[in-house]
């Protein structure tokens, strides 16, 4: 700058730096569109336009899901931090972000023409639909048509379904898959407190001591239930986890006390639990003084002749029944009874049997008698295995026995009511209990139903005993609605609709712990697809039962459904569509719009439909005292035989959900195989079987083709098969031997023989 | 570099003041590395803190290079003036 | 001039074992490389400041040209210097501290539950474990690899700006797809690890990061709510 030499020397020119400081802005503001966002801040994976709440499609824990969309696709699923779960989601939940777009959807109807399956219009579809309908009930009467729904449903569309048929067309002939699934829970609660549905919620998973597991593989079959009780004992490492399950399973491995039963003697097993609590005084005198009745089939009984029922269960004897020790009886009983709070978990293990129903209620049984109840941390908890069975079927009554909110079809008070609430004439409603599920397909073999609407399940596959009740399927006249084709439903079909799936649809869905909560529409259906609503409303005006069925949008079924709850003890009126897009999700009862829910039922103070001053209040129950029930073990059909010498159980795998028509298609999961016998190395000795050969598994109802899976997980004398894949299907062996009370087949226990397939 | 400049005073016989460039931007060296020090100071003395890691990391270090980057700039331009480079 | 350089270097020895004696009292006998790179620095920086104040602003007159010269490379060049590399050191390793995170309130309540023996949180479980032994918020927020230290120190970086502008948003969330990486690193060799058929299944996923190991083991921190909750 003194002299001409300076400029050049300089370490850098003004012009230089204007330069640099333009280019670097340039490059700044040009970054996001060069690729290396990267070089500001971590990028997602996957790009996402926005995010919406919902709920996931799977499992009845009901997870919620932040759903993340771009250019109007389901591009990305994450679990939803504010929901109960946590922002926890399982494999199967991470996986819905696949399932919409699946190569299976089913994009238009079908009509079977000369034997094959065509496409057809909506209209050709609905207008032979309703006039098969109508031809069957003009012809042999309204029992001759039925309705076989699912838990997967939403909460509108089984209460639109249920409505058409019992008080449209007037046939009780509505069931469900959750007759397959749950309703032995159902019969377990309502004979102990008269009403169904747990009285408690995910959240005593964080004050419970002692977790007893029993019938349930939870860390494969509910995970995200699992982490939380996972995440109680990694907080409180003196908390214990008792499992009862005959196989060795991943949750077994947590566990401080497995009892390894032999399949179907729970009964047992719990009777004997409360032997020791008789004898060791852990029984809560003031619960049995006042807030408990006992009974034994029809007959009242008194606390002393429950002590008498119970001393033929010592430990010692069950010990032989249970093939279990009896210090390991005496221990998980101990554990149970002495724990500040024991939360009792269970699902398909206890209610698929012949016995369901009374393992449910000894369940409840022993919270009951030990005191272990309606405080939080100490409750029984059954978990569910479809995300809208409880809210959808059980609360609305969508099953062949029920009406609405508890009522039965038997009891005249309750179709009276029923009627004045829908609007129809008295004696509308019938007071024939309709045909359960196996009932229902089997009427359809033997020729007295002649038309079935099935919808959003897949019973070709989900029956026991499949040979004989696919015949019956293929005889009757079957409507299948589904998202999915082919499925083992959809190829016995003659009319076939495609449905509307998960966000595709707007609706309530009813988890596990009384949850309603909403799964918003976010997208359009693939091409002709329409939700399950749409196609009862049209299949309700082409019968002629539009004026029954005023209510057309999901949230105006919801709040004609929600005010008709107001006449019940399930009362959720004041959950609103509103509420439900604000909040993830409310427990019932909910009386009004400012109520927060409830947690724990039957606690006066904090269930509002419980009254007094008391510990409890069961208003289920005309007496206000919960049933405590006098069972037996009994013994079990389709016994082992030198014939068939093994029992195969049955049950699910962590990456698959039922039948596979979902996850089988993701793909992230469909490399992942179920099709395999898991046998003890000892009987696989006696048999000569080896790992991974094929084996031919034979049961008094037919045989199906496996791999063997040499395994010290099952007990010896047991084999697992499970029921996911249609490639081999399970229930072609299982048997159709079901509970009394319930009707639910017991998929758990029957009798089979293994050989090794010829060369 | 201290040993060159020895040699080239030697070598010319005579010491030659430095530009006034030179001087300049020796001067403005000696601010920068006694402004980049007492950042970098403060910051060490006192440990992580917001302001202080901002203040010792992202101003003191940059004043510093600029300091060094200036000295070297400087020593070249001194050399260069004299024929030496 | 001898005294001039007498005096700087006792000041030098005299900050460089005071400060690394300050630095050896918090952390028990053991002097750790973080002490020893910040006592240098220290030092360095005291020497230099001093050095240059004398040279340029009380001495300059009295200094002959070329002692002049030889003072300015040592205070001009040769102890920023050393200061960088110190600093830098110190910064590089000291970032990678618990204390260092925690030193923003915005970390407290993350390294409260960290270390809280009864969270169930991943966090608290790796650290109570002792499944990591030090520097457990560095081990799995940084990727393995030179890579990782880079988008270590950028996040760093962007953390700072957001807080000295205080544009963070409340509650904050951690930016973009976590890296399993970092996780199966650790986990993929074990039987506990690749007995879980899902887990061999998505391999792919995991490689990509499309499907995170916290979705289903998380979450790894407490939620936004029950930080709010946690705090007073």
């Amino acid at each position: 700058m003194i002299d001409g030499t300076d400029e050049s020397t300089r370490f850098i020119s003004r012009r230089d730096l204007l330069k640099l400081a333009g280019t670097s802005a340039c490059a700044a503001c040009l970054l996001p569109l060069t690729g290396c966002e990267n070089l500001w801040k971590r990028q997602p994976a996957i790009a996402v336009d926005r995010w919406e709440k919902g709920v996931c499609r799977f499992c009845g824990t009901g997870c919620g899901v932040t759903i993340g969309l771009r250019d109007n696709k389901v591009v990305d699923v994450k679990g939803d931090e504010e929901a109960h779960n946590r922002g926890r989601l399982c494999i199967k939940g991470l996986a819905t972000r696949d399932i919409l777009y699946s190569p299976s959807r089913l994009l238009h109807p079908m009509i079977r023409k000369n034997g094959d399956l065509e496409r057809a219009t909506w209209n050709e579809a609905m207008e032979l639909v309703a006039q098969r309908f109508k031809d069957a009930i003009e012809t042999f009467g309204p029992d001759s048509v039925a309705f076989y729904g699912s838990g997967q449903l939403l909460t509108e569309e089984s209460y639109t379904a249920n409505k058409l048929f019992k008080a449209g067309i007037g046939t009780n002939n509505v069931d469900g898959n959750p007759r397959l699934c749950m309703a032995s829970a159902v019969t377990g609660y309502t004979s102990t407190f008269g009403k169904d549905e747990p009285p408690g919620c995910y959240e005593d998973i964080d004050s419970a001591d002692c977790f007893f597991i029993t019938g349930s593989n939870t860390l494969e079959c509910h995970p995200i239930i699992w982490e939380r009780i996972q995440d109680r004992k990694r907080s409180r490492p003196g908390a214990t986890i008792i499992v009862v399950d005959p196989r060795r399973t991943f949750t077994t491995l947590h566990a401080d006390l497995h009892l390894q039963i032999i399949p179907g003697t729970d009964v047992a097993l719990y009777n004997a639990m409360m032997q020791v609590f008789v004898e060791r005084h852990f029984i809560d005198r003031d619960m049995v003084d006042r807030y408990l009745s006992f009974q034994e089939g029809d007959r009242p009984r008194s606390f002393v002749d429950f002590k008498t029922h119970l001393a033929r269960y010592s430990p010692e004897r069950v010990a032989d029944i249970c093939g279990v020790s009896a210090a390991a009886i005496r221990e998980a009983a101990f554990l149970f009874a002495s724990s500040k709070a024991t939360m009792s978990l269970w699902t398909m293990g206890l209610n698929q049997q012949v016995q369901g129903t009374a393992s449910n209620r000894l369940v409840c049984a022993m919270h009951l008698l030990t005191g272990q109840f309606g405080r939080p941390g100490a409750t029984p908890f059954s978990l569910t295995g479809q995300p809208n069975a409880c809210g959808g079927v059980r609360d609305t009554g969508s099953l062949a026995h029920a009406l609405p909110n508890g009522r039965v079809v038997t009891n005249p008070t309750h179709r009276q009511e029923m009627e004045d609430l829908w609007n129809v004439p008295r004696g509308r409603l019938s007071a024939k209990p309709g045909l359960h599920a196996v009932a229902l397909f089997d009427a359809m073999a033997r020729g007295s139903v002649k038309c079935c609407l099935i919808m959003c399940t897949n019973p070709g596959q989900t029956l026991p005993d499949l040979n004989a009740y696919r015949r019956g399927m293929e005889k009757a006249f079957l409507v299948v609605v589904d998202a999915f084709h082919p499925t083992e439903t959809t190829i016995v079909a003659d009319v076939v609709l495609p449905a509307a799936l998960w966000v595709e649809k707007e609706g309530v869905k009813g988890n596990g712990e009384r949850r309603y909560h909403l799964s918003p529409k976010l997208v359009d259906p693939p091409s002709e697809a329409r939700s399950d609503l749409e196609i009862l409303v049209e299949l309700a005006d082409r019968l002629g039962q539009g004026q029954l069925i005023t209510a057309r949008t999901p949230q105006e079924v919801w709040d004609e459904w929600r005010k008709i709850s107001a006449h019940s003890e399930y009362n959720f009126e004041g959950i609103t569509y509103e509420r439900l897009k604000q909040e993830r999700g409310l427990l019932w009862p909910c009386p009004s719009e400012t109520h927060p829910g409830t947690k724990r039922r039957y606690v006066p103070g904090e269930d509002p439909l419980a009254t007094g001053n008391g510990r409890f209040d069961f208003y289920g129950k005309p007496d206000r005292r919960a049933t405590i029930w006098l069972d037996h073990q009994e013994d079990l059909p389709d016994p082992c035989t030198p014939e068939f010498p093994l029992l195969l159980n049955t049950g699910r795998i962590l990456e698959h959900w039922h039948t596979m028509t979902i996850t089988g298609q993701t793909p992230t999961l469909r490399s992942i195989h179920p099709d395999y016998l898991e046998i003890h190395p000892y009987d696989a000795h006696v048999l000569t079987i080896r790992d991974g050969e094929p084996v031919i598994v034979t049961s008094r109802r037919g045989e199906i083709e496996l791999r063997a899976r040499v395994t010290e997980i099952v007990r010896p004398g047991t084999v697992f098969a499970t029921m996911h894949s249609a490639r081999h299907l399970v229930n072609q062996a299982t048997q159709a031997a079901h509970d009394p009370f319930s009707k639910q087949p017991a998929y758990k226990r029957c009798a089979v023989s293994v050989r090794r397939k010829a060369v | 570099m201290g040993e060159q400049k020895d040699v080239l005073y030697e070598h010319q016989q005579e010491p030659r003041p430095a530009s006034a460039w030179v001087t300049r931007q020796l001067t403005l060296a000696v601010d920068c590395a006694i402004a980049g020090l007492v950042c970098v100071l403060l910051f060490l003395w006192h440990g992580f803190g917001a302001w202080t890691m901002g203040l010792g990391t992202f101003v003191g270090i940059p004043l510093l290079l600029i300091a060094m980057a200036l000295y070297i700039s400087a020593v070249i331009t001194d050399l260069k003036t004299r024929g030496a480079l | 001039m001898s005294r001039l350089v007498f005096i700087l270097l006792t000041i030098l020895m005299e900050v460089g074992s005071c400060a690394s004696s300050t630095q050896a009292a918090g952390t028990g006998d053991m002097v750790t490389s973080v002490a020893v790179f910040r006592a240098i620095g220290i030092a360095a920086a005291l020497v230099g400041i001093a050095l240059l104040f004398l040279v340029q602003y009380v001495y300059r007159s009295r200094l002959s040209h070329g002692m002049y010269h030889r003072l300015l490379l040592i205070g001009v060049f040769l102890l920023p210097l050393a200061t960088t590399w110190s600093t830098s050191a110190t910064v590089m390793e000291g970032t990678k501290s618990v204390e260092a995170c925690n030193s923003c309130h915005v970390m407290h309540p993350f390294v409260n539950d960290m270390t809280n023996p009864t969270s169930p949180t991943l966090a608290a479980r790796h650290y109570r474990n002792n499944w990591i032994a030090k520097d457990q918020c560095y081990a799995c927020h940084v990727t393995y690899g030179i890579t990782g230290t880079l988008e270590g120190k950028r996040d760093g970086f962007r953390h700072w700006v957001h807080y000295i502008t205080n544009t963070y948003p409340d509650p904050i969330r951690f930016v973009g797809s976590y890296d399993n990486a970092n996780c199966l690193a650790c986990h993929q060799q074990t039987e506990k690890w690749s007995r879980v058929n899902s887990h061999r299944a998505l391999l792919g996923e995991f490689a990509t990061d499309r499907i995170a190991c916290i979705t289903c083991h998380g979450p790894p921190h407490p939620l936004p709510k029950e930080r709010r909750a946690q705090q007073p």
